[in-house]
């Protein structure tokens, strides 16, 4: 075997997924959690707690980590707004990088990190969910020719989880939701995955996962979009202005139609965790599938309400991630997710917020 | 009871033949074809049988009550007053009619008659649309937020192909009924330019998707392609405090022999054709109006303009950016 990667996590603040799903591959190893150090309590807190459970040092000082543990490989899990610069300090050290979405919340620091990977020639990808087994099978379907060319594609990616208060339930006199204490409040529960000082809606937040589906299934890239957003459900998203609703049209390369319906849609709306749906059009045929699938259903008196009925089986997905990027390092080719396709992906979104602002298509090249 | 005269019928015969003896309060009385095929089958459920429709009022005006036309007739407009003028209600597809013009020339002509014009949108009869807009108007599921609707059709048999700019138009119906509002704005893409079996200049896909007021929006997609080999559809509404899916997914079978798996739906027969004659008879027997009327006509005619000049433009239509 291969001597493993060794791993420094850059701020682990999040849900820890990702650094979790590095260490399940016998490939990598996790040796240092390190963040800087005029971080705020609650981060240095989560990164202590992280670095205990795998009983590997945690340094306020990144540089030190990247520098004096032999690392090879980053893994950044930060707030958004800091993802962008951690990786670019470990792009700069001549690591490869492995980091959480989004991309970022500003398309001028995609493309920083951009031309440093390119630059420095190492490897970078992005955390995704196209290895979940449905997706594996769409791909090799797609892939055999079963529905000949794909025409158009739609995905609709509901996430059935709640976000606190319910929209309408603030009442007169009481102060607007701040996000950044909102989030770090929904730690318990999971549903921080917007945790940062900049209030981020769906589409910003979990839109490159349906996106990247899409690339995966198709590889066009999106040339042109019309979007509609709301702030449907959770009086957290309408006090900061994001969306916590959206559908997107896409225009795509070789005249590909795409769409996506997108949103966190409250705990009540669906049995699981939501519908996450794939329907494809192709020159031969059709193609639905469903995200979840294959599934086991386990149902018992006592059950709690929030427990899924429905567990996903066969998830190979942190596994698959991570061997398309040992292969990628080892091989010197590209990740699935690589560092432009991540930033076709934030500004396909950009230029659907962009969309929803101003009523009008707006081609991605714009953004 | 409510006397029935059924003209043309063609595409529902099966439907006609289950629905009729589970009418309330109605019979079918009267078909009117010019199929011979039609004329025979449905002779066991009608009385008459004719093949000229001109023959309705010339010779068996004390027959019928109402007509319900389905499926294209010729000169509809006029007919219809005739018809009107005769006292007799009229229930009449969504499809008869040919432009904006139409409608209003209908309904100015049926404000001075006592008559009733109901319009058929049967997918608003489907029973797996009923279920969803019942969740919506008894606030089980709040407000309407996302309504996303897939429906691929397969071609006939015979090669000929609806068009897709039809079985969008129910769809756009079923949007505008279920958000209770026309839409604001507009966007539309088409594709899959094809020359049909029998000559003629078709898309297979299109692709809308609509803004309605208070941040509600639609992505409706319909294709009708020789690529598809059987009919698909899904719905799902999104809203505030719930959500309901209808979704042939959800509900295909499987048919397993030795050479393979393949999946099958359940196709609707005469279950929205009997719920919309029905709530046709009701609304005469109830003498009250009848629950579809030209105003969504209307509002689909214009949908269609902003549609339209989605197409041309590439660009997003705002309702008021067509006459």
């Amino acid at each position: 075997m291969i001597k493993p990667y060794r791993c420094a996590v850059l701020s682990v603040v999040k849900h820890a997924y990702v650094p979790r799903g590095v260490a399940a591959h016998p490939q990598f190893e996790l040796v240092v959690v390190a963040d800087d150090p005029d971080q705020p309590e609650w981060v240095h807190e989560r990164n202590q707690l992280f670095a205990d459970e795998y009983e590997i040092p945690y340094l306020k000082d990144v540089d030190r980590a990247l520098t004096e543990y032999d690392v090879q490989v980053a893994v950044v899990s930060s707030e958004a707004e800091r993802h962008c610069d951690l990786s670019l300090r470990a792009v700069e050290a001549g690591l490869h990088v492995v980091q959480d979405k989004p991309m970022s919340n500003r398309l001028s620091e995609c493309d920083r990190l951009v031309e440093a990977v390119e630059r420095r020639g190492v490897k970078f990808t992005m955390w995704n969910r196209n290895y979940l087994p449905a997706i594996v099978h769409a791909r090799e379907l797609v892939e055999a020719g079963e529905i000949g060319n794909v025409r158009a594609i739609h995905v609709d990616f509901y996430f059935a989880k709640d976000c606190g208060p319910p929209l309408g339930s603030r009442g007169p006199d009481d102060p607007p939701i701040d996000w950044l204490e909102y989030q770090i409040a929904a730690h318990a529960d999971g549903s921080d995955g917007g945790v940062g000082r900049e209030p981020m809606g769906e589409l910003k937040i979990e839109g490159i996962y349906p996106l990247a589906y899409i690339h995966s299934l198709t590889g066009a890239a999106v040339e042109r979009v019309f979007a509609r957003t709301a702030s449907h459900f959770h009086q957290v998203h309408a006090d900061n202005d994001v969306d916590d609703l959206s559908s997107v049209t896409l225009e795509m390369e070789g005249g590909i139609v795409g769409s996506l319906a997108i949103g966190r849609i409250g705990a009540s709306s669906h049995p699981d965790i939501g519908e996450i749906k794939l329907h494809l059009l192709g020159t031969k045929g059709g193609l639905v599938i469903s995200e979840a699938r294959p599934e086991v259903g386990v149902y018992y008196q006592g059950q709690p309400a929030l427990e899924f009925r429905h567990q996903r089986i066969s998830n190979d997905n942190d596994f698959g991630i991570m061997e398309d990027f040992s292969q990628a390092i080892e091989t010197d080719g590209e990740t699935a997710l690589d560092v432009r396709t991540s930033r076709a992906i934030v500004a396909t979104v950009e230029a659907a917020l962009r969309s929803a602002d101003c009523d009008q298509v707006v081609a991605v090249s714009d953004v | 009871m409510i006397r029935l005269a059924v003209v043309g019928g063609h595409s529902n015969i099966k439907s006609y033949s289950a629905l009729a003896p589970r009418l309330l309060s109605a019979e079918i009385a009267i078909v009117v074809s010019e199929e011979v095929g039609t004329q025979q089958r449905l002779s066991g459920i009608a009385g008459v049988v004719e093949s000229d429709v001109g023959s309705l009022l010339s010779t068996h005006s004390d027959c019928f009550d109402a007509v319900v036309f389905d499926g294209l007739c010729i000169d509809f407009p006029n007919f219809a007053i005739a018809l009107a003028s005769a006292g007799k209600q009229i229930l009449v597809s969504d499809e008869s009619f040919r432009s904006i013009a139409d409608v209003e020339y209908l309904a100015e002509a049926f404000t001075k008659s006592e008559a009733r014009l109901m319009v058929g949108h049967e997918l608003r009869h489907r029973s797996d649309v009923k279920p969803v807009q019942e969740a919506l108007t008894s606030g089980r599921i709040g407000k309407p937020g996302l309504l996303r609707i897939h429906h691929w059709k397969r071609s006939l048999p015979d090669g000929s192909m609806c068009l897709v700019d039809r079985m969008l138009d129910k769809q756009l119906d079923l949007a505008c009924w279920l958000f209770g509002h026309p839409p604001e704005i507009a966007f539309c893409r088409r594709q899959g330019r094809a020359i049909d079996r029998r000559g003629a200049d078709r898309f297979d896909f299109v692709q809308i998707h609509l803004g309605f007021p208070d941040q509600g929006m639609a992505l409706i997609d319909v294709s009708h392609s020789e690529d598809i080999g059987a009919n698909y559809s899904t719905l799902s509404l999104i809203g505030s405090t719930g959500a309901a899916y209808a979704d042939d997914h959800h509900n295909t079978q499987l048919l397993i022999q030795a050479d393979g798996c393949r999946g099958q739906t359940t196709e609707e027969t005469h279950v929205p054709l009997q719920s919309q004659l029905q709530d046709f008879v009701d609304a005469i027997v109830e003498n009250r109006e009848p629950r579809i009327d030209v105003d969504a006509l209307r509002t689909m005619f214009h949908v269609d303009s902003m549609i339209t000049k989605s197409v041309a433009t590439g660009e997003a239509v705002h309702w008021e950016d067509v006459p």
